[in-house]
């Protein structure tokens, strides 16, 4: 019994860092519609930084806000100067947040070398909650805390400002909202900063759980790609439910099938995007 | 490198020069060396790209810096070092060796994935290149598809578990284990080597588990681990290596853990650090080896490059140290020379302790047991004990060894 | 000179162009290096998994990043069929072509019901399914270690040199690229650039829109099966890097950059990029951030590729040349596929 709720909290405490890792992702590829391959290349950035900043300063919430703030305004540039003006296209997209994803993962394994490093747990959370012949980490614990805070501000900041409604304006038809009045170039330019900011800070907390190392950019976006899908685009809930849905099949495919553990990944998502395109909480799209 | 140091260096060297002028008299009046016995031409291919990149880039570092060290030259031979990146893909790798060829190397000196190495070995022995491996482990390589002109300065993935075998089960008394490992070939010849040899010691595996390379939670398989076993043995390596002594540890299994060296080499532990206390290991390097050509080379590495030596940046180092003695041997660098002189090498000065070649072309070195501990601030992999002349064979007899089912092929099986 | 006989002329200077291009690849190693012989039987087998692709996406409009499934199972069918078992290679080819169909068909009904960057997810979770197969299931794959010791002499009748495969591999790549050519103009191609057009105007007219996308991925995943096999005996070895998630990629990178609205686009892209990668790996370490930035720069200033650039160009010419008649009917024609036409 004990074993079955340890992996039912595990499966949840991965799902939630996998949540953690892919919301970025619903704000820019699910609410923006901008396919952005880069989302990994943002994470392995805020991580990096802030390991930086706190081997010279010893200042472990000063690192993560210079972390976040830095990334954030990297990716803001990159929406200004290059995404920008593609917007709407996802052929070029494509090509280049993947060219950027590759430009910024191979300057960081040249200024911080290959070895594979780990951002430290936020202090504080150290610690093991053990009962009986049960145990499990404080952080894991706070990371699910951390993943539904940051569901329930996505999901206010959506549903009750009017920022979601002129995103999805924006998108849908750019011309008729420039004419209500959105400013479409800022909107698009502060959505996609917090989409680079949150990218940032699983680098620094959900890297504490994964680590970094070259290469982590790729392995992130593809996780971060399967919740963002499953979930259905720009639904934040339903990247929330498939996350923690991933989670414990992986968690439970390892312990059952170890022998397929990568096949259990990825497809029964196959399976699922063949049924229902849209993933769960997706709209029918028109063509 | 300051401006300061610059100079300082400039002018130790312009001494050093006008030394050497006076005692010699001769020569020595530029850079092309008139006296050297001619040239040779290494090619470097190792992943500078991808996952493995830090392994790459210590392989490269510790040979450059013997031949820098040897200002330029080894056996009296000018040394023209190229260099690709492997990226981790085999057409990439080939295209690169197939430059290096073009542009003349005599000699090939790398590799990190076994899948690599296969890929491209087809085409190092039609061009009867010789190839000194400075990290990739399938055991094969040098046993069921050894090849003349292929030798292996690092380990197969089986020679180093091996000994572990024989310790953990006569001195430090486990009777019965649970092994956990990566799930790919590496992952399972590492482990059938350390399983055989601990089962023929009279002990008993009780368990075996695989996870996946690059698998993010770990927590699923710690748990799994069986709390009835004296001890736990694993081979995990990179970032894996960190996550899973996460894992160990916030799961409180209260076990203790040993393992294959890669599993706290020195490219993890300062990650790893109080994490990775008392795991003991077995490995043929460790930083700490006490000897005066393992300190030079380490503070002189360290002073270079500001990161710690490793395995990585030994074997570089060593495969360097063994051309140098095949040139020397031989008297040429043409390739045919230099596979029948490499074969006959016998390093007594290098860091890690006496190293030659098997008939196979595989490294025979003392291989160490090793506890993580923490040392002046530092951690490292403070020697406990050590196997001298460690065969890739170990005890056993080679025809023997080779003609019993692949340890890869064994995986699964161990613990029945 | 009217624009009839300008575009006759232009046949013309394209036949011979295309015949310099052919004889310049026969003959090339007489001028060149074996590295470089090796470099241009990569981009001859780059080029033709490019042509495949591009039936799904520059003519079917369907962003598929999973073709790799396809050309790394061409791989492991000369590599197990071969060298684990004792097969010929027509019946590798045979293979090639029927399991290539098989799972092309397979991936084709899978993505009926998705459209844009939907398609781009399914095929990436398929491949990445069979990566891990290929990866986990050792027992036929050999896993990480891949199946080396393929050899080119099947595919080169007589004498195997670095030469004659890499004539081998133009014959190959020629035959099965003139059979794309050809598909691509038989009603059935048409039908499939149709169908990305406009999928109810095709569904209107009484053809079965699910059979032409069905049909696009069984053809394409053949071809794209057969460069597999080519890519293996090329490098001798297959392993799960020839189905990783990246090969897809690339092989999409092949097409945009070339310019995926046109036949030959996926060829020039293939040439370009891997021309590109051993120019600048020759003299940088750091040779992903230059090709990073080059894919950027690229895109920004030239979004249909190079050959799109090429064609602007030349329109542009002919209507300085021929007055603003013909300006007006070629702008409408390269934007139908970068733009949000081409995914949606």
């Amino acid at each position: 019994m004990g074993s079955i709720l340890g992996h039912i909290l595990n499966g949840l405490s991965f799902g939630s860092v996998l949540f953690l890792l892919a919301s970025g992702l619903t704000l820019t590829f699910g609410l923006m519609r901008t396919v952005n391959l880069a989302h990994g290349a943002f994470f392995a950035l805020g991580g990096y930084i802030a390991l930086d900043v706190l081997r010279r300063t010893d200042r472990y919430w000063f690192s993560l806000l210079v972390a976040i703030l830095a990334a954030t305004l990297v990716g803001v540039l990159f929406e200004r100067l290059a995404l920008h003006r593609v917007l709407g296209k996802e052929l070029p997209q494509i090509l280049i947040t993947v060219g950027f994803a590759f430009l910024i993962a191979d300057l960081l394994l040249a200024y911080y070398g290959g070895r594979p490093q780990s951002p430290p747990r936020p202090p504080g959370l150290d610690g093991v909650l053990r009962l009986e012949n049960f145990a499990f980490p404080h952080f894991r614990l706070a990371l699910i805390v951390v993943a539904v805070v940051v569901w329930l501000g996505l999901h206010l900041l959506i549903t009750r400002t009017k920022i979601g409604a002129m995103v999805r304006a924006s998108v849908d038809d750019e011309p008729i909202a420039r004419s209500v009045g959105v400013k479409v170039p800022a909107i698009f330019a502060t959505v996609f900063g917090a989409g680079t900011a949150l990218a940032a800070f699983a680098g620094v907390w959900g890297g504490a759980f994964t680590g970094l190392q070259p290469g982590s950019e790729w392995q992130i976006l593809l996780l971060a790609l399967v919740v963002v899908v499953v979930g259905g685009l720009g639904s934040v809930g339903g990247a929330l439910i498939a996350a923690l849905a991933v989670g414990l099949l992986d968690e439970f495919g390892k312990w059952l099938f170890p022998s397929f553990a990568l096949f259990t990944l990825y497809a029964p998502v196959a399976v699922l995007l063949a049924i229902r395109p849209q993933g769960f909480f997706g709209k029918e799209e028109l063509t | 490198m300051s401006a300061q140091a610059v100079n300082t260096s400039i002018g130790a060297l312009a001494s050093l020069a006008l030394l050497l002028a006076a005692c010699d008299g001769a020569a020595i009046d530029d850079d092309v060396d008139e006296d050297a016995a001619g040239t040779v031409t290494v090619g470097l291919i190792n992943p500078l790209t991808g996952p493995f990149a830090a392994l790459g880039e210590d392989v490269n570092a510790g040979f450059e810096m013997y031949v820098d060290e040897n200002d330029g030259q080894l056996a009296g031979f000018d040394v023209e070092i190229l260099s690709e990146d492997t990226a981790n893909d085999t057409a990439i790798a080939i295209e690169g060796i197939e430059r290096m060829l073009d542009q003349g190397a005599d000699v090939l000196v790398g590799f990190v994935n076994s899948g690599v190495t296969y890929g491209a070995s087809e085409v190092i022995r039609e061009e009867g290149v010789p190839l000194v491996i400075t990290t990739a482990g399938a055991d094969d390589l040098t046993q069921r598809d050894a090849s003349e002109s292929i030798f292996r300065i690092s380990y197969t993935s089986s020679q180093d578990s091996m000994p572990l075998g024989d310790y953990a089960c006569n001195e430090l008394g486990y009777e019965t284990i649970s092994m956990i490992g990566l799930d790919y070939a590496f992952g399972w010849e590492a482990a059938g080597g350390f399983a055989m040899a601990y089962e023929d010691a009279g002990c008993e595996i009780v368990q075996e588990l695989y996870a996946p390379l690059d698998t993010p939670d770990w927590a699923p398989f710690v748990q799994q681990i069986d709390r009835e076993a004296d001890a736990v043995w694993a081979v995990i390596a990179g970032a894996d290596a960190i996550r899973f002594l996460q894992s160990y540890d916030d799961f409180g299994v209260e076990l203790p853990l040993i393992g294959h060296g890669a599993t706290t080499d020195e490219q993890v532990l300062d990650e790893q650090q109080e994490l990775a206390e008392g795991v003991i290991t077995s490995l043929h390097y460790t930083a700490v080896i006490d000897n005066e050509f393992n300190d030079a080379f380490r503070e002189a590495f360290e002073a270079e490059y500001g990161t710690t030596v490793s395995q990585y940046s030994d074997n570089g180092y060593t495969a360097a140290m063994a051309i140098e003695a095949a040139l020397e041997g031989a008297g040429a660098s043409d390739r045919d020379a230099l596979i029948e002189a490499l074969g006959d090498i016998e390093l007594d000065e290098a860091p890690r302790g006496r190293t030659y070649f098997d008939e196979y072309g595989q490294a025979v070195y003392p291989v160490y047991i090793r506890e993580a501990v923490e040392q002046d601030g530092r951690w490292v992999n403070q020697v406990l004990d050590v196997y001298e002349d460690v065969s890739q064979f170990w005890d056993y007899d080679p025809g023997e060894f080779m003609s019993g089912e692949p340890l890869e092929e064994r995986r699964g099986t161990w613990a029945d | 000179m009217s624009a009839v006989n300008a575009d006759a002329r232009n046949r013309l200077l394209l036949r011979v162009a295309l015949l310099a291009v052919g004889i310049a690849l026969v003959a090339a190693p007489y001028v060149v290096s074996s590295f470089q012989i090796g470099v241009l039987s990569r981009i001859a087998v780059f080029a033709l998994f490019g042509l495949a692709f591009n039936i799904v996406f520059g003519a079917g409009g369907m962003p598929s990043l999973g073709h790799a499934a396809f050309f790394g199972l061409g791989g492991y069918i000369i590599g197990i069929g071969t060298v684990r078992l004792d097969a010929g290679i027509i019946t590798v080819f045979v293979l090639a072509l029927v399991l290539g169909a098989v799972l092309g068909a397979i991936v084709g009904v899978l993505t009926l019901r998705s459209h844009g960057v939907y398609v781009l997810l399914l095929t990436l979770a398929v491949a990445q399914a069979l990566w891990g197969l290929a990866f986990q299931q050792v027992r036929w794959t050999r896993g990480d270690n891949g199946i080396a010791g393929i050899e080119r002499s099947l595919i080169v009748p007589g004498d195997a040199t670095l030469v004659t495969f890499y004539w081998a591999v133009l014959a190959v790549v020629a035959i099965f690229g003139a059979l794309v050519w050809w598909f691509q103009r038989s009603p059935a191609g048409v039908a499939i650039v149709a169908h990305r057009e406009s999928a109810s105007r095709l569904a209107a007219l009484g053809y079965r829109v699910s059979a032409y996308r069905i049909g696009a991925f069984t053809v394409s995943g053949a071809v794209a099966a057969i460069a597999g096999v080519l890519y293996a005996s090329l490098n001798r070895f297959v392993g799960p890097e020839n189905l990783a998630w990246t090969m897809s990629a690339e092989v999409m990178l092949f097409a945009i950059v070339g310019g995926a609205a046109f036949f030959a686009g996926p060829i020039v892209g293939a040439a370009a990029i891997v021309t590109l990668e051993v120019w600048v790996s020759g003299f940088t370490d750091r040779w992903l951030a230059v090709l990073g930035l080059t894919y950027i720069l690229t895109m920004l200033f030239m979004p249909q590729g190079i050959l799109g650039l090429v064609d602007d160009r030349r329109r542009a010419w002919r209507a300085r040349r021929d007055g603003r008649e013909a300006a007006a009917t070629s702008a409408n024609a390269s934007d139908a596929l970068t733009g949000s036409g081409g995914m949606s």
